[in-house]
């Protein structure tokens, strides 16, 4: 199944180029607006992902299911990669758009404190010791509590970032080609999400064997 | 009245710097911000292409992570698996 996940996001990924060539350029940035058709789908995909974890997270704490934990510690490193590729192709785009690599305002400082609320999360887990999945989870919690302030804060305070009101008012060639990109990046978080928790089982597993074989 | 004069007095001092200030900024001579004029120099294609080969470069360096990781934990299994059979 998960190959057939994987297979699926490489067909659009493939295939995404030519759709982001096809859509017409943005009347006042022109080519570089492009770079929208992968910051905003990752940056789509790092708000899931932080979800997933911090649901997982709650989970976890509530029931102590192990599964809940892989998947926590699974997302919130996908919430790591994908919020790179965000933070990365941002300041790219805003070298052109605004003449600066970087801006403090809120949505650039908020989604920046965002990523490195899940790095934390990885530090914690890594190093934290015995018991740091308790804490690691609220730490998830804490990080996906975030994502609405992420979003809206666009709208709740002057920023030089565009709008949550862009990707409504995508217009025809422009909104396909969007959709197309967050549809390819989902499929590709789905194959990588099952292979990272799957990955996690067996790290469990396996250090749970070294336990038994080295107690006898 | 008293209170009146007050509050224009009030009134006056705080309008009195917007004033100015606006004053200031018709009068004199504006630079050019140097952020615009850097937007509209640099290209914008390397730059989308930059942008786009690190998207590439970030999600195959994690799934070759993953996949090294995935490696390492099937050796310890294996060798722990000789090692189980080698006792019994």
């Amino acid at each position: 199944m998960m190959n057939l996940v994987l297979g699926a996001a490489a067909v659009l990924f493939a295939a995404a180029p030519w759709m982001i060539m096809g859509a017409p350029f943005e009347s006042t940035m022109g080519l570089i607006q492009k770079i929208f058709y992968f910051h905003v789908p990752a940056a789509f995909v790092m708000f899931v992902s932080a979800f997933v974890s911090g649901i997982a997270g709650a989970v976890y704490l509530y029931r102590r299911s192990q599964r809940a934990e892989h998947i926590t510690a699974a997302a919130a490193e996908l919430v790591v990669v994908f919020g790179a590729i965000v933070l990365l192709t941002g300041p790219i785009w805003a070298r052109k758009a605004w003449g600066v690599w970087w801006q403090w305002d809120a949505r650039l400082t908020i989604t920046l404190v965002m990523w490195l609320i899940f790095v934390a999360y990885q530090l914690l887990r890594k190093y934290g010791g015995p018991g740091s999945e308790t804490l690691s989870a609220a730490v998830a919690l804490f990080g996906m509590a975030n994502v609405p302030f992420v979003y809206w804060s666009v709208n709740i305070w002057r920023t030089v970032h565009p709008t949550t009101n862009v990707v409504p008012s995508l217009g025809p060639g422009m909104r396909e080609a969007f959709w197309w990109c967050v549809a390819a990046y989902l499929l590709l978080y789905a194959a990588l999400l099952a292979a990272r928790v799957r990955l996690e089982a067996q790290r469990v597993a396996l250090d749970e064997l070294h336990f038994e074989i080295g107690a006898d | 009245m008293r209170m009146i004069t007050r509050a224009l007095g009030v009134a006056a001092a705080v309008l009195m710097p917007a004033l100015a200030w606006a004053q200031a900024q018709t009068d004199g001579f504006v630079p050019v911000d140097p952020a615009a004029e850097i937007a509209e120099k640099l290209p914008a294609a390397p730059m989308v292409m930059t942008a786009y080969a690190l998207v590439w470069l970030v999600l195959i360096g994690y799934v070759w992570s993953l996949r090294r990781r995935q490696a390492r934990v099937e050796l310890e299994m294996a060798a722990l698996r000789a090692r189980v059979n080698g006792r019994a």
